[in-house]
């Protein structure tokens, strides 16, 4: 969101900016293929100088700006983009399909790594920093960290899981939460990758939506709609998981204290994380991705 | 054998009893069915229509024995039917007429397994096949969740998704929206019902044939505008397939009747009149000589069949 406009990328390939009090088109942007991660705003010295970028699944990256919709950038990777590009400072980072992890300056699109990092499998998760790493992890069952400054690999070995890491990770100081459609969420430190459980969480189900960390427990949606309360220190289950008994692929998104989960088929809920309320329905719609949640 | 189907039959029911139907059906066709056609995928430096191409050639082949025992069937069916026929006429008894019918079909060692083993595989494939598209393509990245659950442990497997969903003109996860291969699915349909067509004594039996020849292609138009291009690409690829093997079994009789089938045909000749008929044979047997250079079609008419079967009934004759 920015100003009286909310932002949106569709499966259509079009970027859309809606006036926030009227849901009116502002305008809308189309890319040659779906937008499948999410989009990344980045807010300038100027309102002229914000930047909105989109990753596309034509293989290009979009830099629009935001007021108007008009393309300023464009970068072709080359390959399908599935994740959300993400923003630090004058660099923005994505990965793509092909295996391939790009940082990039934010204003020219220009690359900053000597080259691109590249690894044998499809880079689908949302990058996200933790302190001067970038981490990334793919279909290929592993989770990278790779220097920000480089694109050469931070850890002595990439985490490895047993399905693809595919929902964004976690990162709270030094921990990383990693999601993987093994069931489980790994726990690693973010300096050197080590384990920081005894082992992993394992939920009933592969873990697509990113975790989140409300009322003193890291939230876990699983796949197969049960929510789950760990201790973030243990890894340790607190008390019965929460049963939506939907499927649950977008990220749960904190309320108040609360949390709001989007089941696919739209109906959006109110999990109480404390385990102390049941779970209500707050709106039923047709959608299913993350929510976004007016400041 | 008696006991490996046993053993493989006690298998399966346990599956069925721990995992349930369709989990059990998962496990043993589509989960393979998806891991091959991404191995093939992988082999053909991901070209998925060409593996989907390769997938079609290893199954037939595998197949091919069924094949040929169909095609073999048939051309026994065509070589017994105006015996049938006969028999059919003689015998009002409908006992008495099953009877002989059986007998001459044993005679021939027509064996009518053979026809319908081949068609329960090939649809049994296509089935599977569409599941098995429906998990590799998907609609959407998300339904790639469920192919992650579906994929063996092999690194390479997985290193190969997302596949490249684009074929010629066509994206293998969607129908195909330029009705090329819908029409090129009725075609082939087409082509196949009227190679697996066998005469038939009664103007009934003709006009039922005749409808399925035109009723399947439709059908399967009908199904494919709204199925995964994929499983339209196998479809097609599976009966050029069936028309080599119809080569191989008839020789270049078959493809004859090949050349003859991509061409409109003329309405079958219902069965003549008992007196025509003996005319018919009659001649037959006195041109048999001439006869014998003269290329039998699979579908031809009944009564050159039958003109056929009398030169073969007359070398028998000349035999004794």
């Amino acid at each position: 969101m920015r100003g009286n406009k909310v932002y949106f990328g569709a499966y259509d390939g079009n970027v859309y900016a809606l006036d926030t009090a009227t849901g009116a088109c502002a305008w809308a942007f189309k890319t040659d293929g779906p937008i499948i991660g999410g989009l990344a705003l980045a807010v300038g010295d100027t309102p002229a100088a914000d930047r909105l970028y989109a990753a596309s699944d034509d293989g290009k990256l979009y830099a629009l700006n935001p007021e108007s919709g008009v393309a300023m950038n464009v970068f072709d990777a080359g390959s399908s983009i599935w994740t959300t590009p993400l923003i630090n400072g004058n660099n923005i980072y994505f990965g793509t399909v092909a295996g391939t992890a790009y940082a990039l300056r934010s204003d020219t699109l220009a690359p900053v790594w000597s080259k691109p990092f590249e690894t044998e499998a499809a880079l689908i998760s949302d990058p996200v920093l933790a302190g001067d790493k970038v981490i990334i992890g793919g279909i290929g069952w592993k989770l990278f960290a790779l220097d920000a400054k480089t694109g050469n690999p931070a850890w002595d070995q990439p985490v490895k899981g047993d399905n693809w890491f595919w929902g964004r990770p976690l990162v709270d100081g030094k921990t990383i939460y990693a999601p993987n459609l093994d069931h489980k969420v790994y726990a690693v430190n973010a300096d050197t990758g080590a384990a920081v459980w005894p082992q992993p969480f394992k939920a009933d189900d592969g873990v697509r939506a990113s975790p989140l960390l409300a009322g003193g427990s890291l939230i876990v949606a699983d796949r197969e709609g049960n929510i789950f309360s760990v201790d973030p220190a243990t890894g340790a289950e607190q008390r019965p998981p929460t049963i939506l008994s939907r499927t649950i692929l977008s990220d749960p998104v904190p309320f108040g204290g609360d949390v709001l989960v989007m089941v696919q088929g739209g109906n959006l809920y109110h999990v109480d994380p404390r385990g102390e309320a049941a779970p209500r329905l707050v709106a039923a719609s047709f959608a299913s991705a993350t929510p976004a949640v007016s400041p | 054998m008696t006991l490996i189907s046993f053993i493989a039959i006690a298998v399966v029911a346990s599956m069925v009893l721990i995992y349930g139907f369709s989990n059990t059906f998962n496990l043993i066709l589509i989960n393979p069915l998806i891991n091959a056609l991404i191995v093939l995928d992988r082999l053909v430096f991901g070209e998925f229509g060409v593996a989907i191409i390769l997938f079609t050639l290893l199954v037939r082949l595998a197949t091919l024995p069924f094949t040929i025992r169909q095609f073999q069937s048939m051309k026994s069916m065509q070589a017994a039917q105006p015996r049938l026929e006969e028999v059919r006429k003689k015998f009002k008894d409908p006992r008495k007429r099953s009877e002989e019918e059986m007998k001459i079909m044993r005679e021939h060692g027509f064996n009518p397994l053979g026809c319908v083993m081949p068609m329960v595989i090939q649809f049994g494939l296509f089935f599977c096949l569409y599941r098995a598209l429906v998990f590799t393509m998907g609609g959407s990245p998300e339904s790639l969740i469920g192919l992650s659950q579906r994929l063996y442990p092999w690194s390479f497997i997985h290193e190969s998704v997302p596949l490249n969903q684009h074929f010629l003109w066509l994206n293998l996860g969607q129908p195909d929206t330029t009705f090329i291969l819908p029409i090129l699915v009725g075609y082939a349909t087409y082509v196949q019902q009227k190679l697996s067509i066998t005469p038939n004594a009664t103007p009934q039996q003709a006009q039922q044939q005749q409808m399925m020849t035109w009723m399947m292609p439709l059908i399967l138009v009908w199904i494919s505008l709204s199925l995964p291009s994929g499983v339209g690409v196998y479809w097609v690829a599976t009966n050029i397939f069936t028309l080599f093997a119809s080569y191989y079994v008839y020789g270049r009789r078959g493809l004859g009747s090949w050349w003859h089938v991509l061409l409109p045909l003329p309405t079958p000749t219902p069965a003549p009149a008992p007196a025509a008929r003996s005319q018919q044979q009659a001649a037959a047997e006195k041109n048999e000589q001439s006869d014998d250079d003269r290329p039998e079609r699979v579908t031809a008419p009944a009564s050159k069949v039958r003109a056929a079967h009398g030169k073969r009934r007359g070398k028998r004759k000349n035999r004794r």
